[in-house]
């Protein structure tokens, strides 16, 4: 139900917005018991960078 | 998850190894423990807690077997193992400690040891490398306080001024955090691409090397013309120069001495293709000239190649292979036989011994030839450099006196007392000042325009490195923008995710609340306020939840626990483990719990007094069709130890 709905309040955000939040939460959801995730700011970047890059190129 | 087995081996009461097997599926999911107070119903609750999550005190005491280690006189190891089911996959979670007597005390012998093992279809255990991770992964420790409780401690969501406990619970079990955490670390990467942007980003820089490029490409076409215009001038005036040639050939007079001069023009020709080459080779000479610096070097490495020779370090000139095929032959190159042990015999191992691998061997010889080769060029070159020298100037001379007497005729022509010769010499005389000058200007156009194409090149390489910063900036300005909306967004959604799902729970806990109170036409609804204050409205339209009695206030927890549960439950199951949830309740609430709980959770362990479910009560009989698995706890007397046994 928590997905769904983060999924169903998403839906009249831009795509790209909308990817990359669901993306990052997923990453937040699996370090949730660490206080300070090591790595965090990299996986975010990953994603970012994916997402820019395939906006860029035109590439899905 | 669904909680299979739990194996307790000397845990507190419970001596020995003693299994509970929990019911799992539907409709016999629910599992009933039953003992009287102080049989060992908490303990069971710890040791499901301490071995999925460890969290205890460090005191080994606290959970050894106390039979156990005043029976054995070693090492007593106490553990819990816990199986379960996970997303299809099953489990086995294993978490113990070793300890001892010492002074009428429990001492700790080693580290406490967790284990997670995943059972594979073909049932091997595979050992998982993070199992602290994996669990916390499956249920988080925060999480788990809402499913495995304490019922009596509950009511404590419904006191009055425990709207921070609402919250946490709200927030832990929705996690809403990670929202939160999802905004708060967006923000911090669109600030690192921002301030990562602004060392790409120069302001028209791009432009400006374009306009720079643009300007040398015009100074070099200009340049050009100028060399083409130059080009055809200096062609006009060798044509000038050669029909005066013609002319002065064609005239019987001066034909001799133009005949003369032509002849001694292919001669400078030649010496002076001679004189360039010649400079050509001086100039690679000289090159070479730095190796004369090295002589003090290549004597200092030949001295010593010389003495490693001299005490037969390296080769001595016979090589290993020579002497191995004479001692396979036993015959000497003159074909005189060789003796076993005789002398030369001896004088040939000896060798040999001193001999080393054929690659190294080669390696020295070559060493060796090149520095001979080294030295020889060294002293070579000084000569080598005055020969050509010498030759130079000696074809300088020779240009130079072929160059005076084509001087002389030139004078001779000029001065000749046939006018028309004496013009056409003057004429020839013009074009070919020109013909010098022009020479000289366009070598200089030459240079220059080498230079502009150089910087041109420059340009470029300028421009082709910009263009990549820009494109790279333009990248990370599309990284600025999509980070920045996207914490935005999650900011935005964070709010409205955080009340609308406030309202889901609210609305199911309404239900389930209604389905467990008796009073339920008087206690209408649950309202839970934006300020996380859990209350009850009455039939008034008031707030009911002062006069609310400790059972109901009980009630209205479980409601809102199960209302938690519900909306947090993602396609997989969690259980209710709750421990003495009835003992404030009357047989009304009782019986509502009993009869509905069963249907809101998919795995239900109750550890129960006996007044909390007597046989014969309507609680009881609600519940038995949904038993699956019932065990009695028998506290012994004699020996202070719990014995589970499993009731038919």
């Amino acid at each position: 139900m928590i997905r769904e709905k983060i999924s169903q309040l998403l839906q009249n955000f831009d795509p790209d917005v909308r990817k990359v939040v669901e993306s990052v939460i997923q990453v937040e959801y699996i370090r949730l018991e660490t206080k300070k995730p090591r790595g965090i700011y990299d996986d975010i970047r990953k994603i970012i960078e994916q997402e820019a890059k395939r906006n860029e190129t035109g590439v899905s | 998850m669904k909680l299979e087995y739990l194996k307790l081996n000397n845990f507190r009461q419970y001596y020995s190894e003693q299994t509970i097997h929990f019911a799992c599926d539907s409709p016999r999911h629910v599992t009933v423990i039953r003992g009287i107070n102080g049989a060992g119903k908490t303990s069971l609750f710890t040791a499901l807690n301490w071995c999925l999550y460890g969290e205890s005190s460090d005191e080994m005491g606290e959970f050894v077997s106390k039979r156990a280690v005043t029976e054995d006189t070693g090492i007593v190891e106490t553990s819990i193992e816990l199986g379960f089911r996970h997303e299809g996959i099953q489990y086995v979670a294993k978490r113990r400690r070793e300890g001892f007597l010492f002074e009428q005390a429990v001492k700790a012998e080693s580290e406490e040891t967790f284990s997670l093992s995943q059972i594979g279809t073909d049932g091997q255990f595979k050992s998982i490398e993070n199992p602290n991770w994996k669990v916390g992964s499956i249920l988080p420790a925060d999480v788990r306080a809402y499913f495995f409780f304490d019922g009596e401690k509950i009511d404590n969501f419904a006191r009055p001024g425990h709207e921070k406990e609402v919250q946490k619970a709200v927030r832990t079990v929705l996690k809403i955090e990670a929202i939160e955490r999802a905004k708060t670390h967006l923000e911090k990467v669109a600030r690192d691409y921002r301030s990562e942007l602004k060392k790409h980003t120069k302001e028209g820089k791009l432009q400006e090397l374009i306009d720079q490029r643009e300007k040398k490409q015009a100074d070099h076409d200009k340049l050009s013309n100028t060399l083409k215009e130059q080009q055809q001038e200096i062609a006009a005036a060798r044509n000038h120069k050669k029909d005066m040639d013609i002319k002065l050939n064609e005239i019987e007079s001066s034909r001799q001495l133009s005949e003369e001069r032509k002849r001694i023009e292919v001669e400078v020709d030649e010496l002076q293709r001679q004189e360039n080459q010649h400079w050509l080779n001086i100039r690679d000479t000289a090159n070479r000239g730095f190796i004369s610096l090295t002589k003090p070097l290549l004597d200092s490495a030949r001295e010593i190649l010389e003495e490693k020779r001299h005490r037969g370090e390296i080769p001595s000139g016979i090589r290993e292979t020579f002497l191995n095929d004479l001692l396979a032959d036993m015959q000497c190159i003159c074909g005189r036989p060789i003796q076993d042990g005789s002398k030369e015999h001896q004088n040939i191992l000896k060798r040999l011994n001193q001999s080393i691998s054929a690659t190294l061997e080669d390696t020295v010889l070559n060493t060796a030839s090149d520095l001979n080769h080294l030295t020889r060029q060294v002293a070579s070159i000084p000569r080598e450099l005055k020969i050509l020298m010498s030759k130079r100037r000696e074809l300088n001379n020779e240009i130079e006196s072929r160059e005076g007497r084509l001087a002389e005729i030139s004078e001779q022509l000029k001065d000749f007392d046939v006018e028309e010769v004496s013009n056409l010499e003057k004429i020839r005389q013009q074009q070919q000042k020109k013909i010098t000058d022009l020479e000289a200007k366009i070598n200089q156009m030459k240079g220059r325009i080498e230079q502009v194409e150089k910087d041109i090149a420059k340009s470029d390489e300028e421009i082709k490195k910009e263009q990549a910063s820009e494109e790279k900036a333009r990248h990370l300005q599309n990284c600025v923008t999509l980070a920045t909306d996207s914490a935005k967004t999650a900011g935005e959604i964070y709010d409205r995710f955080a009340d609308d799902m406030r309202k889901t729970i609210q609305d199911e806990a309404q239900s389930i609340f209604q389905q467990l109170i008796w009073k339920e036409s008087h206690f209408q609804r649950i309202h839970l306020s934006a300020d996380y204050q859990l209350d009850v409205i009455d039939r008034y339209g008031m707030a009911a939840r002062p006069e609310m009695s400790a059972g109901e206030r009980q009630v209205l927890s479980l409601a809102f626990i199960a209302g938690m549960a519900k909306v947090a439950r993602e396609g997989e199951t969690v259980p209710l483990v709750m421990d003495t949830p009835f003992g404030r309740l009357s047989s009304a609430h009782r019986e509502r719990i009993t009869e509905h709980l069963p249907d809101i959770a998919d795995q239900l362990i109750l550890f129960v007094t006996d007044e909390e479910l007597r046989d014969r009560d309507q609680a009881r009989m609600n519940l038995e069709p949904k038993i699956g698995a019932e065990y009695q706890l028998i506290f012994e007397q004699h020996n202070s130890s719990t014995k589970i046994e499993s009731v038919e």
